[in-house]
């Protein structure tokens, strides 16, 4: 079922892009991607150290193309300036001039959506209203929350309450065509058991996941817990650290991960997410990406 | 066509947002409602300070800046004046405004689209732009939100004011299930002319949308005076916009005991915000310029 609905949205998506073409370069994309097995996005997080030093939110999908010649852009919320129609426009207009398809916003801070009192999920629910309405102008295909929460409660409990919420939330996205997707991202949400209870008790089309190849809780196998995952995702953050002079990551078996992603027939877009406190920020975009390409074809 | 029918996307999402908008509790004003023994209360437009945004002031700082500066009870916000407005920033403004004392009136709310436009795909992504203030007031307690009628020139006015009227009933059917009110301001083009802006009034007829006159705002061969007269029933606040003050506190531009009396003489007791955009007095001048004025009738 689930699947279904995820081939129904990939062939969305790639409709949208050839709407694009008719402007330019986005007819490339649209043919590439035909060939390859998935796409390739940055995730905005992968420049956060020199957030508003280097960059400011309005000017990666310039970066996205003219520095790593990526074809799809992962927001998070927090780098967005205030959200106003005029500055979406521009915003939606650079990423159709770079030809980059803009894929989904991370939603940070935006409330507590497994909180133990009622009133606080319903205003979390409320507050992710507005990236909503953002990510349907965008044409982005998701928004990504939050699930883990410091609120009294088992871990039973707290999925039960997130369920509620995302549930409540996914009937105001299914308006706007808009999927609504929970990461791997502390808490009980990096535990795959829990997350995949989640996604049944949400037990709503519009649902799915985000799996990120790091952020497993420590004594979580990564690669069993991407198998139990991937059924339900519809994104994937492909975290990385360190790479070695020959391109090889060190802190994890990210060619296993990747196998582990295509083997569960997903043709999405893989973003990039680097995190190496060691290399250079670009450097480790671009080594992902080249690790990344190679299973492209 | 990648998203679904747009139209049930606007006519439902009212419907889904009811629940949790009314369960989130509305502590909504009532606008014009008795300001206890004085006839009226007194709030801050953030536009007084415009000039000084970001060199003196961020949005956060003007309940501090409305009570500690002016003592001025109210605050009414620009939207563009706002930082991201993430749930933790919004948690925080609403704590200093409740630590100062002031209410936050209502957000005044620029560069979300057109809601007059000739394409009806713009209008209606319009109507989606101004939902999430009306989510924002709502969370901080605003009673309401200033939209604007739009800029566009292509068409007839009355065309216009029909595809305006068109937008904002479509924007009420989200604020009613919240409570809010939207209020049109006479801000440019056919808004500043008080018969189109009362039939656009009319054309929505709700309870909750009504007028935000600016005792500024007008082209010159429309009388002031009579013109807030006609908006006056429609009022949910009201903008003292002023000008220039001389140093006996006198206001050339127009007769500000005049225009209040106006006000006051339509039975409105609500909120009179302080909207200052002279040159002449630095911004808090001209603000102390204009309340000395007000609180001379507030008794």
């Amino acid at each position: 079922m689930l699947i279904v609905t995820r081939r129904n949205f990939f062939r969305n998506a790639l409709a949208a892009g050839g709407a694009l073409a008719a402007l330019g370069p986005a007819l490339a994309v649209a043919q590439q991607a035909k060939e390859k097995k998935f796409k390739i996005s940055l995730a905005a997080w992968s420049l956060q150290p020199w957030f508003n030093k280097e960059w400011k939110n309005i000017d990666l999908p310039r970066i996205v193309r003219e520095d790593f010649d990526l074809d799809g852009l992962e927001f998070v919320n927090s780098f967005f300036e205030l959200p106003r129609y005029d500055y979406l426009n521009d915003l939606k207009k650079r990423a159709s001039d770079y030809g980059v398809q803009l894929v989904l916003i991370m939603c940070d801070d935006e409330g507590d959506m497994s909180h133990n009192e009622k009133r606080e999920r319903e205003l979390a629910v409320l507050m992710h209203h507005k990236w909503v309405d953002i990510a349907y102008f965008l044409d982005c295909h998701a928004i990504r929350g939050n699930a883990r929460t410091n609120t009294p409660g088992t871990d039973e409990e707290r999925v039960k309450r997130c369920a509620e919420s995302y549930h409540s939330l996914c009937e105001y996205a299914d308006q706007a065509g808009i999927s609504v997707i929970v990461e791997n991202h502390g808490g009980f949400s990096s535990i795959p058991e829990y997350l995949v209870s989640l996604v049944k008790q949400v037990n709503h089309p519009r649902f799915g996941l985000l799996p990120d190849y790091g952020n497993f809780a420590q004594d979580v196998d990564r690669y069993k817990a991407l198998e139990m995952v991937m059924p339900y995702a519809r994104g994937v953050s492909v975290k990385c650290t360190d790479f070695d002079e020959n391109g090889r990551h060190a802190a994890w078996d990210l060619d296993r991960l990747i196998k582990i992603t295509l083997d569960s027939g997903y043709h999405g877009f893989m973003g990039i997410e680097a995190g190496s406190r060691n290399m250079r920020h670009r450097d480790n975009v671009r080594a992902c990406r080249d690790l990344l390409r190679k299973y492209q074809t | 066509m990648k998203k679904p029918n747009r139209r049930d996307f606007l006519a439902s999402a009212g419907l889904v947002s009811a629940a949790a908008l009314t369960a989130a509790a509305a502590q909504g004003q009532t606008p014009g409602a008795p300001a206890g023994n004085k006839k009226f209360k007194i709030s801050l437009a953030a536009w007084s300070l415009h000039r000084s945004w970001r060199s003196t002031w961020f949005n956060l700082d003007l309940p501090m800046i409305a009570r500690q500066r002016f003592g001025i009870d109210g605050v009414e916000f620009v939207n563009s004046f706002f930082d991201l407005p993430r749930s933790d920033y919004l948690k925080e403004l609403k704590k200093r405004a409740e630590d100062y004392g002031v209410t936050l009136v209502l957000i005044m709310v620029d560069g979300e689209g057109d809601m007059s436009h000739e394409d009806k795909r713009e209008r209606e992504q319009a109507v989606v732009n101004h939902r999430k203030w009306i989510d924002i007031a709502h969370f901080l307690g605003c009673h309401g939100i200033r939209a604007n009628a739009g800029y566009t020139t292509v068409g007839t006015v009355d065309e216009r004011v029909q595809r305006c009227a068109d937008s904002f009933s479509k924007l009420m059917e989200y604020a009613d299930t919240a409570g809010m009110n939207v209020m049109i301001e006479n801000h440019g083009g056919y808004s500043s002319i008080p018969e189109k802006l009362l039939t656009v009034m009319k054309k929505v007829n709700n309870p909750h949308f009504g007028t935000l006159p600016d005792w500024g705002n007008f082209p010159p061969e429309v009388d002031r005076y009579e013109a807030i007269r006609q908006m006056m029933p429609y009022a949910k606040a009201v903008s003292a916009k002023c000008y220039d003050f001389k140093p006996d506190g006198s206001h050339p531009a127009f007769d500000i005991e005049r225009m209040l009396k106006v006000v006051l003489d339509a039975g409105y007791h609500g909120f009179i915000g302080i909207e200052y955009e002279g040159e002449a007095n630095s911004e808090p001048e001209g603000v102390m310029y204009c309340k000395r004025i007000l609180e001379k009738y507030q008794m």
